[in-house]
């Protein structure tokens, strides 16, 4: 029965359907002040709160994810097209003369480990780069 | 006045201060969701950032078919829910299985230090309840949704949901009740 009428204050002050014209016992009188302090403790904000910078601040951190997603994207697709553009410029070469292609494939694979270096160092000096320049928003 | 159509619109073109509008208006939800539900305190901050980048990533899927904050709520409670569990054995609190066992354990110096003032009593005390309690109180006193938005937020039944607030208050108003007595008999 108690329960009950716990239930139905709650129900009651939830809806802001009781008054003090209300026909209240002494206990249900003192349990109504208790959920009513109680309902403003609830509808009290918990501090301290999010600082006043917060929505810069995930601004920033979302620019920064969106930059290097782009950043990532530029690098594969750089990488794409200058294997792309070497595929090609040996195929014109072999079109016009096969002899220059042979020996332009010659040379490659002679210092296939410096140009693989110096491609390597390229890209590593542009992600560097990508990852070191603070961008102004 | 925040119009949520032009602002998710915006920001679907890439409109970032548009996206800076949205987490304005919706940090204290997000805040109070997590705030409620992660007991870590130095990470608050950090899963809010996650959660609104979360929206920012999810957005062009928001077919407005709920309201966009009961859509924010759910993405906050999930993320705090996931975050919960995955931290869960560094929880200082322990639930009975079926939580309408729960009780408040007795005082300990930190309780009584904080007594003084009801609303941070109140809280305080809500931290150690089951998140079932503290996501029930939260969505409904402090965001103000109404138990339909709270079913759909956390998937909880309707009928569950209002009998997980009942027993919550209830819970609280006993304790309160029982600390104010302790109070006036030591006291007297």
């Amino acid at each position: 029965m108690e329960e009950l009428k716990d239930d139905e204050l709650q129900e009651l002050l939830g809806r802001g359907s009781i008054s003090r014209n209300n026909k209240l016992s002494e206990k249900e009188a003192d349990d109504l002040l208790s959920y009513q302090n109680l309902f403003r403790a609830l509808e009290t904000e918990p501090l301290p709160g999010l600082p006043f910078s917060f929505a810069s601040n995930v601004k920033r951190k979302l620019q920064e994810r969106l930059n290097r997603k782009s950043d990532i994207r530029f690098n594969v697709m750089a990488v794409t097209i200058f294997m792309l553009s070497l595929v090609l410029g040996y195929g014109l070469l072999q079109l016009i003369s096969q002899t220059t292609a042979d020996l332009v494939l010659n040379i490659i694979f002679k210092f296939k480990w410096i140009l693989f270096g110096v491609i390597c160092l390229f890209f590593c000096l542009l992600e560097i780069d990508q990852r070191l320049i603070k961008r102004e928003y | 006045m925040f119009d949520e159509n032009e602002i998710v619109n915006r920001i679907l073109k890439n409109d970032l201060r548009a996206f800076e509008l949205l987490v304005n208006q919706y940090e204290k939800l997000v805040f109070f969701v997590i705030h409620r539900l992660v007991q870590d305190r130095q990470n608050k901050e950090d899963i809010c950032q996650e959660v609104f980048i979360k929206i920012h990533h999810s957005l062009p899927s928001f077919r407005f078919q709920s309201k966009l904050s009961t859509w924010i709520a759910r993405i906050a409670y999930l993320t705090a829910v996931n975050y919960v569990k995955s931290t869960q054995r560094k929880s200082p609190y322990e639930y009975p299985e079926n939580i309408d066992k729960y009780y408040f354990t007795d005082d300990n110096p930190e309780r009584v230090l904080i007594k003084k003032n009801t609303a941070v009593y109140v809280n305080y005390l809500i931290e150690q309840m089951p998140h079932q309690y503290k996501t029930v109180l939260t969505l409904y006193h402090l965001n103000e949704f109404s138990l339909t938005e709270i079913k759909e937020i956390t998937g909880i039944p309707e009928g569950t949901v209002k009998s997980y607030l009942f027993r919550a208050r209830k819970l609280l108003k006993e304790k309160l009740e029982k600390d104010l007595k302790e109070e006036n008999t030591w006291k007297s």
